[in-house]
């Protein structure tokens, strides 16, 4: 556990495990809204004399984002600060737009992005919250619709292929999650994490060539991350079992024996894995698969 | 007359997994006592779940499979049977069905003969209103939603009693309010009422009572889902202790 949190949990008023805590989240981007809460806010209203100005804000900035999942009302006292301290900022304008969406008050939110982006045209951020305005009110056409657009002027970013990605995934449309799955792929080629998307997408159409390659791009997933990736040796086991059980008379000698090593492997990485560990439901459970599909 | 019943404590833990992924779509599976036999005046009791996911991971089907063969396995040597799937979608807008949600309630019918799937929308639960937070749909060769109704815990115990007392007087509300919702949507078929089938939960100003207190004990992150199993394999996602 984290120590800042666990020295917060004995002594809540410790101000400065409050304040590396609430940094650390700032460096990793955590969305830890009710601890940002819990701990934020004592430090803003009590402790604010202990904080730089420019750290003062930055954690105003941070509760406040966390508000808007948790404390609404707080929030709106913090975007008020905020405002009186920076009238002209254009980041505190973007968390007004923010606090809008969180009420559901979409036209204001629309409003505030569009008027950036009248004088900043190339605002990413505000571009980008207008697609998430449009997936907020659960329109899937016009978000698809905004995310293309926005891609075809970004297309390097890779955030925005993911988040297409998932909304095609959610409308099961899996060839074109595959192509951006693809995108993701081609933008970075080291991360195991795209290789494993694009390898479930290709078990879920689940034609043989398409576990085929599936089966291939879990074997890559495995070969950029060997340990700490058991979901890719799942994957891999089960696409052998599938083909296995599925086509074991389309394939050829060779081929057999291949699938045959590939689900060995898998299983025997997957049982090392549970071994190691202490006893418990889940770990009976794995074994006891394994014993019985040996 | 088909029932199916809720516990209080599996209602929890479901509502609990909602809140700790509040921003992500989650799914999960709903256990009860191994069924041997089943007919149509079966009462099938569910006392407990199995969270998997908080992503679209339910539209998977390699996520979906393994989970479902992992839980089939522990539910073999502890004498229990899956008898539904939970999911709430991020968005509040969407009350419907997703397919992928339909196909998971399918394989578990073919597997167990019954299926029930649960929508819950948690947000019920935090305006104040204090309903009933989720739907639930039946699956009779097509998928049915059915009337959720809530016991008082001396009933629940006991088994299926007519609702007469006066205390039960909030409950049967509760069912007319969903007749009428039906009422107005009576153009669309499929969201007609089972007649012959019925979701029954536990005492629910109970449950109200006992989730706010462990919202405030922050129990929500006690649970375990098998997507978290997948990143750290020492977190046990089949048993949750949360009592």
């Amino acid at each position: 556990m984290n120590k800042n949190l666990e020295t917060l949990q004995n002594k809540p008023n410790n101000w400065k495990a409050a304040r590396d805590l609430l940094r650390e989240y700032r460096e990793k981007q955590a969305r830890n809204s009710y601890e940002i809460i819990k701990y934020g806010l004592p430090l803003i209203n009590k402790k604010s004399q202990k904080l730089s100005k420019e750290e003062l804000f930055e954690v105003m900035e941070q509760v406040f984002l966390a508000g808007l999942d948790v404390n609404i009302e707080e929030s709106k006292t913090l975007l008020l600060k905020l405002q009186k301290q920076f009238p002209k900022s254009l980041r505190v304008t973007k968390l007004s737009g923010l606090l809008e969406e969180a009420m559901g008050n979409w036209k204001s939110a629309i409003t505030i992005y569009k008027s950036i982006l009248k004088n900043n045209p190339s605002d990413q951020i505000a571009r980008k919250r207008l697609v998430c305005v449009s997936k907020a009110q659960g329109d899937v056409v016009l978000t698809i619709k905004n995310l293309n657009n926005y891609l075809s002027h970004f297309q390097g970013d890779t955030e925005t292929w993911e988040e297409l990605l998932e909304i095609y995934l959610t409308q099961q449309c899996y060839s074109k999650a595959l192509y951006c799955c693809e995108e993701l792929i081609l933008a970075e080629p080291n991360n195991y994490q795209h290789h494993y998307k694009i390898a479930n997408i290709y078990y879920t159409i689940g034609k043989r060539t398409d576990l085929i390659k599936a089966r291939q791009y879990y074997a890559h997933s495995i070969k950029l991350l060997k340990e700490q990736n058991l979901k890719s040796y799942y994957g891999l086991y089960l696409t052998a079992n599938k083909l296995k059980s599925l086509y074991s008379k389309n394939l050829d000698q060779s081929e057999t024996q291949i699938n045959e090593q590939l689900l060995q492997f898998a299983a025997d990485k997957i049982k090392n894995v549970y071994l190691k560990l202490e006893d418990n439901d889940t770990k009976k459970t794995v074994l006891d698969f394994f014993e019985k599909n040996k | 007359m088909s029932q199916f019943h809720l516990s209080n404590s599996t209602h929890i833990q479901l509502l609990l997994h909602a809140t700790k992924y509040f921003s992500e779509p989650i799914t999960g599976l709903l256990l009860g006592p191994k069924i041997k036999n089943i007919s149509s005046t079966s009462t099938i009791q569910i006392t407990s779940c199995v969270p998997l996911f908080h992503s679209n991971a339910f539209t998977l089907s390699s996520n979906v499979d393994l989970a479902l063969t992992l839980v089939s396995t522990f539910c073999e040597s502890n004498d229990l049977s899956i008898i539904g799937v939970y999911h709430s979608s991020s968005d509040n807008n969407s009350q419907d069905l997703p397919s992928p949600i339909k196909k998971i309630g399918e394989t578990i019918n073919k597997m167990t003969k019954t299926s029930v799937v649960l929508i819950i929308d948690d947000q019920k639960l935090k305006k104040g209103k204090e309903q009933i937070a989720f739907k639930a749909y039946c699956y009779r060769s097509k998928w049915i939603n059915v009337k959720v109704s809530s016991l008082s815990q001396k009933n629940f115990q006991q088994g299926i009693e007519e609702l007469s007392s006066e205390e039960n007087e909030k409950d049967v509300l509760v069912i007319e309010e969903e007749e009428e919702k039906v009422q107005e949507q009576g153009k669309n078929k499929n969201s007609k009422f089972l007649k012959n089938c019925q979701f029954q939960i536990g005492d629910h100003e109970a449950l109200v009572e006992k989730f706010k207190k462990f919202l405030s004990e922050e129990k929500f992150r006690q649970i375990v889902d098998f997507e978290e199993h997948l990143q750290n394999p020492e977190l046990d996602f089949l048993t949750q202790n949360i009592n």
